[in-house]
């Protein structure tokens, strides 16, 4: 007696009606006409994962209208660097929903569409083999869907701090990640925050950005740009997205020694807890005067929301090392970036390096290494005063950002660096009403991730 | 003083890449001077305090805290 013929996975799909969506996905490159209201365009990371996992939506749809969005933007000027090509895609999405319905839910990223910055290509995020560590192992696992990687925009030869006036903000560093983000390219993507860069993206698109502490996500497969000073930072759509997202990359990792050993609590758990009598430090007024005025005027109206949600606004004076902060994180970038590229250069990589790049490592090498001493000192110093002023509050707020897109803030104080020297966490959330996107940047203890995303969750839904 | 100042790194960065471009020294030496800015900020913050450098990259002893015992912040 023959044995039945064994069904493929092929066929098994095509049992399911995939294929069907798969052809017309891509043939037509438009919304599938069953699926026409639930797009990344208008629901984020965890409103298209619940409607996964209630079946109201499959993977193959979100995938379709992903595609045939990418493939609208490409055809002008996108965000990408690499692409997964538009098959590619729907072949992921269709494996993943398979493996759902062949009950392999692995957990609400399942599916749902990534990009990653440029700062990880040394790894090739988009290769076939998955990643073994860090956070593209993670996402990975978690069963997201890397569409594509996005340009970084490098800086300008005067190096971060120097330029933090001059150059326009909305021409430099994560900008098209954030962008993809926020017209529903992706649900969510991942950057380097290293020196502010994805905070200031996020108050500029008015989306979410996530600095976690020092530690709590795994850099491995990250490119290294300043190694005490990197961060994986996130950008999504909502709190809880970041909170989501947050979910599947924190924790120990064997492939980076600087990941912090201890596990992370389900950070979506206590998203909304009530704020009142929580303590809100923020700095003197006269420090904002100089900010962008739709900036001032989003910053203290987000503050009036958190004193009408019963949370205590309180002035607290900056730290003394606040004023050396930028120039210590400045000189620590520039002395480590070129110690962890001089090697390249010298072998003759050059070539494969920007030429502000090279002229950062060539510059880098003529620190004085007391100079950096002096300059970790400086860390300590923010580090020890900022663990005492967050005794006192429970969050510090100030301005995500100086200027809004296309506008201008000569002098404006930034607020974003310092926390990439001490390694402290920090949110950005969308707060302006009306108008231009203005972030509120929330800060608290280290690994105290969880207070700083119930405070944005309260007052983006107070907006 | 700072011409002449200009000049040695020029030579100093020659050296140390002899390949480099007139283009590639000139952006160096911009940064350079940037970084000697910063510096005297450091030099004048730090010139007093007994501070000791923050260690790291181990994220326990850079932040000097252990985790939160209840896993939710405040």
């Amino acid at each position: 007696m023959s044995e039945p013929p064994r069904l493929s996975r092929r066929d098994l799909l095509a049992g399911f009606g995939l294929r069907r969506r798969l052809t017309e996905a891509i043939s037509s490159s438009r919304i599938p006409s069953d699926a026409p209201a639930l797009v990344p365009h208008v629901r984020g990371l965890a409103e298209l994962s619940q409607a996964l996992m209630e079946h109201r939506l499959a993977p193959a749809d979100v995938m379709g209208e992903v595609a045939s969005r990418v493939q609208a933007r490409e055809s002008t000027a996108g965000p990408f660097t690499a692409l997964r090509d538009p098959e590619a895609l729907m072949e992921l999405a269709l494996d993943a929903e398979y493996a759902i319905n062949m009950g392999g839910y692995r957990g609400r990223l399942h599916a749902m569409p990534f990009v990653v910055a440029d700062s990880f290509a040394a790894a090739d995020p988009l290769r076939a083999e998955p990643a073994t560590a860090g956070s593209l192992a993670r996402l990975n696992a978690a069963g997201a869907i890397l569409i594509g990687t996005t340009r970084v925009i490098g800086e300008d030869v005067d190096g971060p701090h120097d330029s933090r006036n001059a150059d326009p903000a909305w021409e430099r560093g994560h900008m098209p990640t954030a962008a993809a983000v926020e017209s529903g390219l992706a649900a969510a993507g991942l950057a380097t925050d290293t020196a502010g860069w994805v905070r200031e993206a996020a108050g500029l698109v008015g989306i979410v950005g996530l600095k976690p502490t020092y530690g709590r996500i795994s850099r491995a497969e990250l490119t290294p740009v300043a190694w005490s000073l990197d961060h994986v930072g996130i950008l999504t759509r909502s709190v809880e997205d970041a909170a989501l997202v947050l979910n599947a990359l924190a924790g120990p990792d064997a492939g980076d020694s600087t990941a912090a050993p201890f596990p992370a609590p389900d950070f979506t758990a206590s998203l909304h807890r009530p704020i009142a009598e929580w303590r809100i430090g923020v700095p003197p007024a006269h420090l904002i005067d100089r900010h962008h005025p739709d900036v001032h005027r989003a910053y203290f109206g987000a503050l009036d929301r958190l004193a009408t949600l019963g949370a205590v606004v309180v002035e607290v004076p900056l730290p003394g090392s606040f004023e050396p902060a930028a120039a210590a994180h400045a000189l620590i970038e520039l002395v480590e970036q070129s110690t962890a590229l001089l090697s390249a250069l010298r072998d003759g990589a050059a070539g494969e390096l920007s030429a502000s790049t090279r002229a950062r490592i060539l510059a880098g090498t003529l620190v004085d290494p007391d100079a950096y001493e002096r300059a970790q000192r400086v860390r300590a110093m923010a580090i020890r005063e900022l663990r005492a002023l967050l005794v006192d509050v429970d969050v510090l707020a100030t301005p995500a950002q100086e200027t809004v897109m296309g506008g201008t803030a000569s002098g404006a104080l930034e607020f974003r660096t310092i926390f990439n020297l001490t390694g402290f966490p920090a949110l950005v959330v969308p707060v302006a009403a009306t108008g231009l996107p203005v972030g509120i940047q929330l800060i608290t203890r280290p690994f105290e991730e969880a207070t700083i995303l119930t405070v944005g969750e309260a007052v983006a839904a107070a907006r | 003083m700072e011409a002449s100042r200009s000049d040695d790194v020029e030579r100093a960065l020659r050296a140390l890449i002899p390949q480099t471009s007139d283009s590639e020294v000139a952006a160096a030496v911009l940064i350079w001077r940037a970084a000697e800015r910063w510096r005297i900020v450091i030099d004048r913050f730090t010139v007093e305090t007994e501070e000791d450098p923050a260690p790291f990259p181990d994220a326990n002893r850079l932040l000097g805290v252990d985790p939160p015992a209840h896993g939710d912040g405040r």
